[in-house]
This record gives structure tokens, C-alpha cells and sequence, in this order.
């Protein structure tokens, strides 16, 4: 081979080689599309006292919960060091919720009956020993009584922009409707990757924002904690009050102005 | 060739495989990277022992369900999740992996082969072929199965090679018991191995040919008489055990018991198998699977500095490579590969390497009418392997096909 040849040849390997690697890193880099979600729920539950009103063996559950993602019970365990008897997606706990709308005369079952009945469906024992009730969390969940007095939360992550990501946390108060909550245990957090360009709102009110700090995984990140005010204004200015009840199922976040 | 070739040879390999460590948790890995949340959630902490029930767990519902046997994988992966928390340090093993399964591979060749050259410009290939993939990609996904499987494919040839060049009777049985394990590891990682019991039957055949000095090039016909004694051999039998025995527990028992296979695991054949079988062959080809257009513009913006520095330092590896080749003699240079038996068997082996995905995917009626060039499976990362082999083997060569297809078209030219 001469050197004429041995240049060209080593040309045209760079050339593949400079076209794969683009392709190599463009799509691998791609899979990091759920990073934001996925540090924010890890910050979330490591370094603030968003969750301490959640004790052992309650239910949360959310409409983004994903068992196929960090968003699960297991994580929220390890993490913050309550052990949930299970985080649901909320169409499994309210099957009907999307066809259920609010302005129709529809009854949605109670939740506490259908956390009996779906709670069976995580065991892996099929006879039941004593010893399995101390070893096994689904186990001791199943025992009769044992979540009676539990408190079921709402919660969710919402993806406001790709930059602004929105959480929650309310209790049911299903003496009332099944699917009530109580707007006095609320708690809202947003965090922002950069600056703070927007107040969000809940149900059409704009929240009051109660403190602000940075993240601690990610200087660059602002966390704000908001409050849900009993009468506020809404994005286009008008006087709204919020029950201190309101239903699942309206639950609605957006944007007003700073 | 000089250990700092090597090194050299193996940087440009390290640079293109580098982007995996840029991902995040893909496919599968998301699902099972909260194994240890699970665990302890489920039973107050992830232990050890905890972990390997999980596997085993999890094992027992896929034989019972599916009809599937891949108990290793299962292990590697719980275990690995388990360990692996944070991303970096999972990452880190999925490289790692990647990486030295082309190293062992060009091991594997060198051996074989007792060529550096074809080892050397192997390595340099798979930079070019093994290529990240939309869907389902087999680099950074699934818990490092694929690669996982192929080092333990390429062990077990390497056993089998060195018991068929050993004299002494007792260590040829312990080398081919060790192929054996390895192989029926293997299998239990990834069933696509299945399909892999002629690459290790090369590797005896050209151990045994290197024991009796026997590199003439035969007929077609007198060779494969040949190999197809060669798999009753006494030293190949604990191999072909290890495959009947699975072949036997999959296909003979579990496939019977199984309750619930899903339509991806019901083998059939059609002509709609034919197009999906000849797509995945190409697979392999540097550059195959991009889509040139605004996005590929939008990637090389984002990452140019590091993209052209890794190119030139390959480029200036590459020259300096090919100016060594010019200068110094190396075995297994050009013109003699072609026209010998070792030529035969290294080339079956490459293309057993690249048939047998797209074999696996035509019996799956899943994939008819699914799979094209750019959207192939998890065992595409065998197609590479093999396709770097076969692209390196045409360029050694190259000289010698172009004279003999000079030739044949004299021939022709002249009847």
C-alpha cells in the first residue's frame, strides 16, 4: 500500500467514524429526556419535609404514578423512610375517573373498597404463614382491620413545562364524596430548572408563594412552595374562593403571571 | 504487533462506544433499575439473599409463563441493579461490558486465526459497526444481556479451540468441559445463543485443523462431510450435550408446560419471513441505521468538539496502523487466507455471527412486516460482531477477490 493510499483509507475511517459517533451520541443522549422528573422526585423526597404529613401504611395516588418509573412506593420508601401500604395510579383505584366527568350524575365506588379488593393482587404468598406477616409488607397490609384508619393522599407530577414541574399533596376527605379533598391539608411545590417565570394556579386561583430555596442535588434548580388561598384571583383578575372540599377529579394546575 | 498498537487500537474502540456512558436508563433498565426500591419495600431491605429471590422469582414466572429459560440473566441483572443504584455507576458496567466483549472477540479472532492483522482491523471495524439503535438496542439497554451473552459465547469458543489444539487428552476434556459451561451459561443468559452452536463448532474445526496441520482449502462438499462428523467428536460432545440438554428443557418440557406464551414467542415461518430474514443481514453495515437529516445537524452541533477530536486521534491510530502493516511482516497477510480450509471456517463463523438474528426474527410472527434495516432486535449486537469479521476478512483480500473476480469476469468475457 503506498502512503497515498493509507491517507485515503484513513480519511474514509474517520469520516464513518465521525458520522457513527454523532449518531452514537445524538441518541444516547435522547434517553435522558426523563432526567428533570426523575432528579426532582429524588430530591423531592430525600431533601424536604414535603411528605412528613404521609405515615406508614397509608395510600397515595396519582394520575402520572408508574410503576415502570421512579414514581412508585418503592422509591418513596427508601427515600423518605415511610413505607406506603401502596402508591396506586389512579385509574386503578378509580377505574371510571375519565368517563366520570363532573358534570354528569355519576357515582364513583368508594376507594377504601376497592383498595381491598385490589391489594390482594401484589401478593406473592399463596398460603399465608404467621412468619409472613412480619416478613412480608403486602402480607401485613392484607391482615383484616390494619388500613381501616389510614389517610389516602392525592398527589401527582406535572410537567408544566419542560423546565417546570409541579407536585401536590392532599388528603381525601371521602366522609363526603368519595373522591373529596381536603384543600386545607394542601401542600404545592414547583421546581424550576433556572429562573422563576410564573406563579402556577389551582383550579383557576393563582397560588401565593411561600418560600423559595435552591435544590440541593442542583444549584441551578429553585424550589418554591406555594398555598392554595381560601379567596384569590384568578389568571384574568377575578375574585374566585376555593371550598375547603373539592373533588379529584377537578383538580386542574396552570400558569398566571408573576 | 506492539502491545501500544494494541492499546492504541483498543482507545478508538473505547472512544466509539464512549456515547453509552452519556444515556440514561433505557428499555427495560427503567422498570428493573427499581428492583432494590421494591425489595425494600417489600421486605424492609434489599439484601443479598433477598435479590437472588427476586431472580429466582422472576425466573420461575417466565419458564412458567412464557416457556422461557434464562435464569443467568436474571441474576446479573437483579444483582447488578441491586448494586448499580446511581446511573454513573450502572453506566460505567454497561461500557465496561460492551467493551470487553469486543476486546475477548478480537482475542477470539487473534487465536483462531493467528493473525494480528485480521485481529487489529477487526477491532478497527467494530468502531464502525456496532452502531446505537432507535427501539430496542442491545449497547445501552437490558441490563447488559446481549454483551453479556457474547463473552461468554466467545469463552466458550476459546475452550473449545484450545482443547481441540491440546495433546494431552486430559486437558482437551477439561477445556471442552469448561466450552460446555460457558456455552450452557450462555444459553441461560440469552436464548440467542441458540443459534450460535456452529460458530463454536468453527472454532474446534480450526483447532483441530491446526493440530494436524491440515489448511488445504476442499470442495464445499468434502468440508461440510467433514464438520458434520466433527460435532460427534468426543472433545465437541459436552458442547453439543449442553445444547441438546437445553434445546430438550425449552423446546421438550417448558415450551409443553408453559401457560401463557404471548405471540412473540410462537415460532412460525412464512413467506413474510423471507424479507425479514434478508433485512437484518445488512444490519451491520457501518452506518446503516442513521437517518441523515436537521437531527443529525442538531447532534454534531451539540457534541462537535468532542466528535472531532475522537475522529482525528482515530484517523491518526488508523494511518499510523496501516504504515506498521506496510513496514512489517505480519502473519496472515494478504493472499494467504483466501485459498485455505482456516478461510472456510472463520467465514462461516462471521456469517453465523450475522444470519442468525434475522433468522431468530423471520420465526417470529411479531416481526413480519415489522422489520427493516433500521429496525431490527436486541441480537443486531451479533450482526455487528460478525459483519466487522466479514468486512475485515474482504479487505485482508481484497487484492485476491479482485484478481479472482477479474478473472471470473475474463471467463465470462470469453465464453
Amino acid at each position: 500500500m503506498k502512503t497515498r493510499d493509507i491517507t485515503i483509507a484513513a480519511c474514509i475511517f474517520c469520516v464513518l467514524f465521525a458520522i457513527n459517533l454523532t449518531n452514537t451520541i445524538g441518541l444516547s443522549v435522547s434517553t435522558n429526556g426523563r432526567n428533570f422528573q426523575y432528579n426532582a422526585w429524588k430530591e423531592l423526597t430525600r431533601n424536604t419535609n414535603f411528605f412528613d404529613p404521609v405515615k406508614n401504611r397509608d395510600v397515595m395516588i396519582a394520575k402520572s404514578q408508574d410503576d415502570s418509573f421512579e414514581y412508585n412506593a418503592g422509591t418513596f420508601y427508601v427515600n423518605t423512610g415511610t413505607r406506603l401500604a401502596y402508591f396506586y395510579k389512579s385509574s386503578v383505584l378509580l377505574p371510571n375517573l375519565e368517563n366520570c366527568k363532573l358534570t354528569e350524575e355519576c357515582t364513583l365506588p368508594s376507594i377504601r373498597e376497592i383498595l381491598a379488593s385490589t391489594l390482594p393482587n401484589l401478593n406473592r404468598v399463596s398460603s399465608i404463614q404467621p412468619s409472613d406477616i412480619d416478613k412480608d409488607w403486602v402480607v401485613s397490609n392484607m391482615q383484616p382491620g390494619i388500613l381501616d384508619k389510614i389517610n389516602i393522599w392525592a398527589t401527582d407530577l406535572v410537567l408544566l413545562t419542560p423546565n417546570d414541574l409541579i407536585t401536590y399533596l392532599m388528603r381525601f376527605d371521602d366522609t363526603v364524596t368519595s373522591t373529596g379533598l381536603d384543600t386545607s391539608s394542601a401542600q404545592v411545590l414547583m421546581f424550576t430548572n433556572g429562573e422563576v417565570t410564573f406563579s402556577p394556579s389551582f383550579n383557576g386561583v393563582c397560588l401565593e408563594k411561600l418560600s423559595q430555596l435552591p435544590a440541593k442535588t442542583n444549584k441551578n434548580w429553585i424550589i418554591t412552595r406555594w398555598a392554595i388561598p381560601k379567596t384569590g384571583v384568578s389568571p384574568n383578575g377575578s375574585q374566585v374562593s376555593i371550598p375547603r372540599v373539592v373533588d379529584y377529579r377537578s383538580v386542574e394546575f396552570g400558569s398566571c403571571a408573576k | 504487533m506492539s502491545p501500544l498498537m494494541w492499546m492504541f487500537l483498543s482507545i478508538s474502540w473505547c472512544l466509539s462506544a464512549s456515547p453509552i456512558l452519556k444515556s440514561s436508563w433505557a428499555g427495560d433498565d427503567w422498570p428493573n433499575s427499581q428492583t432494590p426500591y421494591w425489595l425494600a419495600w417489600r421486605y424492609g431491605s434489599a439484601s443479598f439473599a433477598n435479590t437472588i429471590d427476586e431472580a429466582l422469582y422472576w425466573n420461575r414466572a417466565w419458564m412458567l409463563g412464557q416457556g422461557r429459560f434464562y435464569p443467568i440473566h436474571w441474576l446479573e441483572s437483579r444483582i447488578e441493579f441491586v448494586y448499580l443504584r446511581e446511573i454513573w455507576q450502572y453506566k460505567i458496567y454497561q461500557y465496561s461490558i460492551l467493551i470487553l466483549a469486543g476486546l475477548l472477540f478480537c482475542y477470539l479472532i487473534k487465536l483462531l486465526a493467528g493473525s494480528d492483522m485480521l485481529a487489529a482491523l477487526t477491532l478497527s471495524m467494530l468502531c464502525l459497526t456496532v452502531q446505537i439503535r432507535r427501539g430496542f438496542d442491545p449497547h445501552l439497554a437490558f441490563a447488559g444481556m446481549v454483551p453479556s451473552m457474547l463473552i461468554k459465547v466467545f469463552l466458550a469458543c476459546i475452550f473449545i479451540f484450545l482443547a481441540a489444539t491440546e495433546e494431552n487428552i486430559k486437558k482437551a476434556r477439561r477445556y471442552s468441559f469448561l466450552s460446555a459451561i460457558f456455552y450452557f451459561l450462555a444459553l441461560s443468559t440469552y436464548e440467542f445463543s441458540f443459534f450460535l452452536l456452529p460458530t463454536i463448532l468453527m472454532c474446534y474445526q480450526i483447532g483441530y485443523d491446526r493440530r494436524k496441520t491440515q489448511n488445504k482449502k476442499q470442495n464445499f462438499k468434502t468440508w461440510a462431510n467433514e464438520i458434520s462428523l466433527r460435532i460427534f467428536d468426543r472433545t465437541f460432545k459436552p458442547v453439543l450435550f449442553a445444547w441438546l440438554g437445553y434445546g430438550f428443557l425449552v423446546f421438550g418440557v417448558l415450551r409443553r408446560i408453559a401457560k401463557d406464551v404471548s405471540g412473540s414467542y410462537v415460532l412460525g415461518i412464512s413467506w413474510k419471513s423471507i424479507p425479514v430474514f434478508i433485512s437484518q443481514i445488512f444490519t451491520g453495515i457501518p452506518n446503516i441505521s442513521i437517518k441523515f437529516g436537521d437531527e443529525m445537524s442538531t447532534w454534531f452541533r451539540e457534541s462537535y468538539p468532542f466528535i472531532i477530536i475522537s475522529s482525528i486521534i482515530s484517523m491518526v491510530i488508523m494511518f499510523v496502523f496501516l504504515q506498521k502493516l506496510k513496514t512489517m511482516k505480519i502473519e496472515g497477510s494478504n493472499d494467504q487466507l483466501l485459498d485455505t480450509k482456516f478461510f472456510q471456517s472463520i467465514c462461516i463463523l462471521g456469517i453465523t455471527l450475522v444470519c442468525a438474528p434475522g433468522f431468530m426474527m423471520s420465526l417470529q410472527q411479531s416481526w413480519w412486516s415489522r422489520a427493516t434495516v433500521q429496525n431490527s432486535y436486541l441480537g443486531v449486537l451479533l450482526t455487528e460482531f460478525g459483519s466487522a469479521l466479514l468486512i475485515s476478512i474482504s479487505l485482508i483480500n481484497y487484492r485476491l477477490w479482485i484478481r479472482k473476480i477479474t478473472n471470473l469476469f475474463l471467463e465470462l468475457k470469453k465464453s
